[in-house]
């Protein structure tokens, strides 16, 4: 083999390894090769710094969403019980498969769930008495958040909305129009497909306004209105 | 190509080396473990602390696949639910944390298909542009918004490449191990993902038009 041809390979094998090398996960063997090889080649040079841009680029990709994982971890235990006095879970026993997701204990909640949680809501604001009657774990003021202690109440008093989007509405849609209007995905979905979207907690009652147009003027957007503590402020 | 002697040396900033024969994670990994054996006993406490602490890196890991919140809330209850199940059979073959990727993977890829969410944006589409930003002038927040919207342009099997090894810091290996494929269909994929966001990210090159080649 010419050195040509090892150098070509090398630098191949290098320009492959750099994700790895940029995150660290190489082992000494593979660090010490491509670090020679970063020395004399501006091309892996270069490339290896667009992808430690693209790397600290992800890992600040904050999401504006708050988790509640409390609030999942309860509705999947309450399934758990439910499903191990069926089959109780032993020590090596065969595993079921998962059901089908429509049949499954998780289960997508359909579309017409989905139809009729906004249908009830629509309702219920349409008689000027928007006023969700949530299970506790649904209860926005009783989300826990994922830095919550265990056991501890998160109580929100910030500004809140209810809104619910769209089928189709992606992530990265539903982080944009929040974002565009100030908000921050609180709580949800719901099983009826509800988010609770918080202001910041020093907002006053104009910026809700101006959120509640920015949401509603958006037609991915298929319902929002203030939570009933600011259901007066429209 | 050769260097100047100004020019040679690494990027700046590159992440604390973790070799194989010194991982950072394995104790981590081991009081994973221990979690798992309580899990497999049936303890209720244990099971709830390993659920609150995967909760926020699986619903990463799955919005990033799915890019829906309420299919990737459903995941993760899936996915746990499996864990429940499993736990007295999980033997330490692997690290916890690539047991419970690789099962969210799995259930994820189900998922795709019967919703048929897998389908990729078509590359130059100028609906997915990204919108503007009210106060563009922050770069990081501005970068952020792009690779939002380049990423979903990517097939699903290569966005998951790139979100592992970058923001979950995955070994290839690890990666492989999750998506159940040899290292080198990992490799193909991270170099196609690459190449299709420098292409979309222009930026990426570290000058603001991207025109630096």
């Amino acid at each position: 083999m010419s050195a040509e041809s090892h150098s070509t390979d090398v630098h191949a094998e290098v320009f492959e390894l750099l994700p790895w090398w940029v995150n660290g996960t190489l082992d000494g063997a593979e660090v010490a090769m491509v670090e020679d090889h970063l020395q004399r080649c501006e091309a892996c040079r270069h490339e290896a710094s667009a992808q430690q841009r693209l790397r600290d680029a992800m890992r600040h990709d904050a999401s504006n969403v708050e988790h509640a994982p409390q609030a999942s971890f309860e509705r999947l235990w309450s399934r758990i019980e439910e499903l191990d006095r069926d089959v109780p879970r032993m020590g090596a026993d065969p595993v079921p498969p998962m059901p089908a997701r429509a049949a499954g204990p998780f289960a997508a909640h359909s579309r017409w769930r989905l139809a009729a949680g906004v249908v009830l809501l629509v309702g219920a604001a349409s008689i000027g008495t928007l006023y969700l009657r949530s299970s506790p774990r649904d209860d926005p003021a009783l989300f826990h958040t994922a830095t919550a202690t265990s056991g501890t109440t998160a109580v929100v008093a910030a500004p809140q909305i209810r809104a619910v989007f769209a089928d189709t509405t992606t992530v990265e849609e539903l982080a944009a129009i929040t974002r565009a209007a100030g908000l921050t995905v609180v709580a949800g979905p719901t099983e009826a497909g509800v988010y609770t979207l918080g202001l910041d907690r020093n907002a006053s009652t104009a910026a809700l306004d101006d959120a509640l147009v920015r949401l509603r003027g958006d037609p991915r957007v298929r319902f929002a209105e203030p939570v009933a503590a600011h259901a007066g402020s429209r | 190509m050769e260097a100047s002697s100004k020019d040679r040396g690494p990027p700046s900033d590159p992440a604390p080396r973790r070799s194989r024969g010194e991982d950072s994670s394995r104790p981590a990994d081991a009081v994973e473990q221990q979690l798992i054996l309580r899990v497999a006993g049936g303890d209720r406490e244990a099971f709830r602390e390993l659920y609150v602490s995967y909760h926020r890196r699986l619903a990463r890991f799955l919005t990033r696949l799915t890019r829906r919140y309420d299919v990737a809330e459903e995941i993760i209850n899936d996915t746990l639910w499996v864990v429940w199940r499993k736990a007295p059979e999980f033997r330490g073959g692997s690290k916890v944390s690539t047991w419970i990727m690789s099962i969210a993977y799995r259930r994820a890829l189900k998922t795709l298909r019967r919703l048929n969410l897998g389908a990729t944006v078509a590359l130059h589409d100028p609906s997915s542009a990204p919108a503007e930003r009210d106060g563009a002038n922050d770069e990081t927040g501005e970068l952020r918004d792009w690779l939002d919207q380049a990423l979903v342009q990517l097939p699903a099997d290569q966005r998951l490449v790139i979100e592992l090894a970058y923001y979950h810091g995955l070994s290839c290996a690890e990666v492989a191990q999750i998506a159940d494929c040899p290292l080198n269909t990992v490799k193909t994929r991270m170099f196609h993902a690459r190449r299709k966001l420098r292409l979309l990210l222009p930026r990426l090159d570290g000058s603001e038009d991207g025109t630096h080649t």
